[in-house]
């Protein structure tokens, strides 16, 4: 086996607790698995941001408080929950598997993404839908693969391709003032009644996820949180 | 397949277990551990289906054969064929292993060198060679005493069935050899080369530590190494091979001699003769094998974890010699350093180079203590102290000091003189400071045997606990640490909890070993403590006491006596007690006022500080309400033999007269100064000797058992016909040590009478 990302040699290092039932295999080596910080502690309630202090209890952090401000946009987004730090490593690694098409690179996260939905939704969001954050069709058809639907896909509960996105620039390329203030790039396909978790790449500053949330909540669905892979 | 070998191993070993041991549950125990392994996807369909036939060629593999008794060579006739051993020569024996060509059946060859008698004839005697050879072929001894050495089970596990002696070096003639022989011969030329260049100390050392054979090292410090489980020094292992590997490369490419790739040839084709330099014990084949794998994985850039290489490695072994399972020192070997490897999250978690030592030593120790408790009965918790110290010493001083010693002996005799004079120096001194330590610090917590069932729960908690050891999660350390320490304080307590006691007659040969065991172990006693002599008949031999005595009473749990009650002074009841006293708390011995101890025990009674009491007919000894009424002498009666204490008893319901070796005179005058005795069991006097046991004595004490402790073809033909014969008319029953081994009567607290039981069916 080797290791999805470097393709160096992984040697299963045999423990006690792995002599007589070993682990799944792995599909990144030590190192490149060391390298990718897993979300262990939170500091803001809200947004999932990443807590640097142990200590920390978490509370509201100010971006989160700015939405929260404004009438428009609050509680549209109930909260947000991440698996990885966005470091070097993870950003190298998303940018070659969704705009290079290494679609395998998705294999690295796997063990992540479940176990992470599982500790943040799976006994408080019994009965949600999953609805991953679309690609506009010229850029789906440049990617041949959505990554939220890939995403999505790794987990337990139903998704629904509830949201069309039209084309228009890459958020990526924008400034945070450019995000807020730009036109809601979402329409509703068909409406839901149940509660959603939308799923996404990356949490930026979280517009995009607003935006998704914002027309889903405007067609009666009762609540709406999130969960990404890099925040 | 990589890193999965392991599972491959616990196949093979469930398939070996079932079959040896008959456990045939195992498999059920295979089927729902594949079942789990496979559903969880742990391992895909071949792994699944690879380690189904793994277990299921062990199993053929290990499948108990009953070896026909056909060998066609029960009386003196010629036997034609291999010597399958290296010669082993002693200054005392010659001796092999030999496979007879037509039945494939192993015999274990010894040869007592004739000492007037100088013959060139054993040089033919070599590895491989075709032999004819004449002699009588016997079954090897059995244990006759619980706790004692299994002689012929040793042997069978390395599939000998019968053992011969020769009678004289033209019983055997030899032509030939094989190619093990030229290693052989090697390593012989090594020693007698290194005996004339070096001092006898360090080269008896050097023998040990680099050629395997520790026969020059004092016995004396063998068994301190073994008391503070130091003898992994002792036996060339991971250590040795690791360090003198390291040293040959480190010559070989710091000296420009070979490039990194041939060093490593070089080094794989050293490695792999040198188990045959080496004597080839199991602990030197598992660390050549790891290295030269290790090897070349390495030189290859083919990267195998150390499990697999183990794992590997564990699995050759077997296929080259399938007994070798069955050996200690293997078991040992693989599970220690199994251990080690499978715990280095926790090992690497220190940085302080002492407490990665401490933790090694824990790891060790604990990982083969019920092993360790199976096998001798005892644990030293102090030694995982001295191994913290010794074993650096022997790794950065000593080993470096007897390689370069070796080297230079052949190289530059000058610097050769100076390092052998201050290896002796600094080794004499450690020697002597690790002597003082055990003079002070020894103590020894016998435990007893521990039942195979108890090996279950001990390796469950100890995973678990290694498990949390390197998870390094404090709370999940505790839980399973109490139930360690729980399981062997309790396995520590049992004799204390057992409302059995015994009363055992140890078959010590001609001689009287009476051990008295009172229930809830409330109480220990021994009536006399036989002692034997070497093979020249006169000098003192500790072979009884090492053998059957120390064994039985530790394989019980005893460390300490309540009393040694020495009924006279003649070797074949006390020749022990020197020994005895030293190892064991022996809070009293009691003697009758006319015993007078020979030399060399009065002095050692001295040096022990050994309190002593005298005690005359009409006094008794009590042990926690067990009272042992002495009954004679009364008087001196100038023998010996008619000074010995008689003491009666009460134990578990039955009336015991033990009457040492009193002859008729004394038998008859205490049926006049008791005419009231009656007996249910009497110890026979003076092993069954005509000279005792005489009829009217035996109408009045009327024993419903006799117990006659007596040696196997002892020269004085004892027990005589006619005691048998007024026995037989006097006693129900009568046990013989000879005949039957140890006889043991157990009995319970209450009052009731027990049962007698035999060693031997």
């Amino acid at each position: 086996m080797h290791c999805v990302w470097c393709h160096m040699k992984i040697i299963p290092e045999v423990e006690w607790h792995t002599f007589f039932f070993p682990e799944k295999p792995r599909k990144l080596c030590q190192k490149c698995e060391t390298g990718l910080e897993k979300i262990d502690s939170i500091a803001c309630e809200m947004c999932g941001r990443p807590s640097t202090k142990d200590e920390e209890n978490p509370t509201i952090c100010s971006d989160c408080t700015r939405w929260q401000q404004d009438p428009s946009w609050e509680d549209i987004l109930v909260f947000n929950r991440s698996v990885y730090h966005y470091n070097p490593l993870l950003q190298e690694m998303i940018t070659k598997w969704k705009y290079r098409g290494d679609y395998h690179i998705c294999q690295s996260f796997e063990e992540a993404v479940e176990a992470a939905f599982k500790q943040y939704f799976v006994k408080t969001h019994p009965d949600a839908i999953l609805v991953p954050i679309p690609l506009s069709a010229e850029r789906l058809q440049e990617r041949a693969f959505n990554q939220a639907r890939v995403l999505a896909d790794l987990l337990p509960y139903q998704s629904a391709n509830a949201l069309k996105r039209i084309h228009g620039e890459k958020q990526a390329k924008k400034t945070r003032q450019e995000r807020i203030a730009s036109v809601n790039p979402f329409v509703l396909e068909a409406p839901i009644k149940k509660n959603v978790i939308l799923i996404d790449d990356i949490y930026t500053t979280g517009t995009t996820l607003r935006h998704a949330a914002k027309v889903l909540k405007q067609q009666g669905c009762p609540k709406v949180c999130s969960f990404t892979l890099a925040r | 397949m990589r890193g999965d070998w392991n599972l491959i191993v616990i196949s093979v070993i469930i398939g070996v277990v079932a079959v040896t041991l008959n456990f045939l549950f195992i498999y059920a125990i295979f089927a729902i551990w594949l079942y789990l392994l496979y559903q969880y996807k742990r391992i895909k369909f071949p792994h699944l289906i690879l380690m189904i036939i793994a277990c299921f060629i062990s199993s053929l593999y290990y499948y108990p054969i009953n070896i026909q008794d056909n060998m066609s060579l029960k009386q003196n006739s010629v036997i034609e064929g291999v010597i399958l051993s290296e010669v082993e020569e002693t200054t005392t024996s010659t001796s092999f292993i030999f496979q007879e060509k037509k039945s494939e059946q192993k015999l274990s060859v010894t040869y007592f060198k004739d000492p007037k008698y100088h013959s060139d004839q054993t040089t033919s005697w070599k590895t491989g060679a075709t032999c004819s050879l004449q002699g009588q072929v016997v079954s090897p001894p059995i244990s006759k005493n619980p706790g004692q050495f299994n002689y012929r089970k040793h042997l069978k596990k390395q599939a000998i069935n019968y053992q011969l002696t020769l009678g004289s070096v033209t019983d055997l003639e030899c032509e030939n050899s094989s190619v093990r022989q030229y290693f052989y011969n090697l390593r012989k030329d090594i020693k007698t080369d290194i005996e004339t260049k070096i001092s006898s100390f360090s080269s008896a050392w050097i023998q040990a530590l680099l050629l395997g054979q520790d026969n020059l090292i004092e016995d004396a410090d063998i068994e301190l190494f073994q008391r503070w489980n130091l003898s992994h020094l002792l036996a060339i292992s991971g250590l040795h091979v690791g360090l003198i590997s390291g040293f040959i490369y480190f010559i070989f490419t710091k000296t420009g001699m070979l490039t990194r790739e041939k060093a490593y040839f070089v080094l794989i084709v050293l490695l792999l003769i040198y188990p045959f330099l080496s004597g080839g014990s199991p602990s030197v084949w598992r660390a050549v094998l790891m290295s030269v794998l290790g090897i070349i994985v390495l030189s290859n850039n083919h990267k195998i974890g150390l499990t697999d290489i183990i794992s590997i490695v564990f699995l050759l072994c077997l296929i080259i010699n399938k007994e070798i399972i069955f050996q200690l020192g293997f078991q040992f070997s693989f599970i220690v350093t199994l251990a080690i490897l499978l715990s280095r999250k926790f090992l690497m978690r220190s940085n302080k180079k002492l407490e990665i030592i401490f933790r090694i030593s824990f790891i060790s120790t604990v990982s083969v203590l019920p092993l360790q408790l199976a096998h001798f009965y005892f644990i030293n918790p102090l030694a995982i102290l001295l191994n913290l110290f010794i074993v650096p010493y022997f790794t950065l001083i000593v080993m470096p000091l007897l390689f370069v010693l070796f080297i230079s002996s052949y190289v530059t005799p000058f610097i050769s003189t100076l390092i052998d004079t201050s290896f002796e120096l600094i080794h004499q001194f450690v020697l002597t400071l690790i002597r003082g330590i055990d003079d002070i610090f020894y103590y020894p917590w016998v435990i007893g045997e521990i039942p195979f069932g108890y090996f279950i729960p001990y390796y469950s908690f100890l995973i678990f606990l290694f498990i949390a050891l390197n998870k390094n999660k404090k709370s999940n350390i505790i839980f399973p640490g109490i139930l360690l320490v729980g399981l062997m304080i309790w396995i520590a307590c049992r004799p204390y909890l057992n409302p059995y006691g015994t009363v055992t007659m140890l078959d010590v040969g001609q001689g009287d070993a009476i051990v008295i065991e009172l229930p809830y172990r409330k109480g220990v006693v021994l009536i006399d403590a036989a002692g034997t002599m070497q093979n020249d008949f006169t000098t003192p031999s500790d072979r009884t006491y090492k053998q059957i005595i120390k064994p039985f009473l530790y394989s019980k749990g005893i460390g300490k006596i309540d009393a040694v009650i020495l009924s006279h002074a003649d070797h074949d009841h006390i020749g022990s007690v020197s020994y005895l006293i030293k190892e064991f708390a022996v809070q009293n011995i009691i003697t009758s006022p006319y015993f007078i101890p020979p030399e060399p025990l009065s002095q050692i009674l001295e040096e022990e500080k050994q309190t002593i009491t005298a005690i005359v007919a009409g006094q008794q000894v009590t042990i926690d309400n067990q009272a042992f009424k002495i009954i004679h002498p009364d008087s001196n009666h100038y023998s010996k033999n008619d000074n010995s204490l008689v003491i009666l008893s009460n134990i578990g319901g039955l009336t015991w007269l033990f009457t040492g070796d009193i002859s008729k005179e004394v038998e008859i005058n205490l049926t006049h100064l008791y005419p009231n005795l009656t007996v249910d069991v009497l110890k026979v006097a003076h092993h069954g000797s005509n000279s005792s046991s005489v009829k009217d004595f035996l109408n009045k004490v009327k024993p419903d058992i006799s117990l006659i402790s007596v040696g196997e073809n002892n020269r004085y033909n004892h027990p005589h016909k006619e005691v048998m014969d007024r026995l037989l008319k006097k006693s129900n029953i009568i046990y013989r040590t000879d005949l039957q081994g140890a006889i043991q009567y157990t009995f319970k607290d209450n009052g009731e009478q027990g049962t007698f039981s035999t060693f031997l069916p």
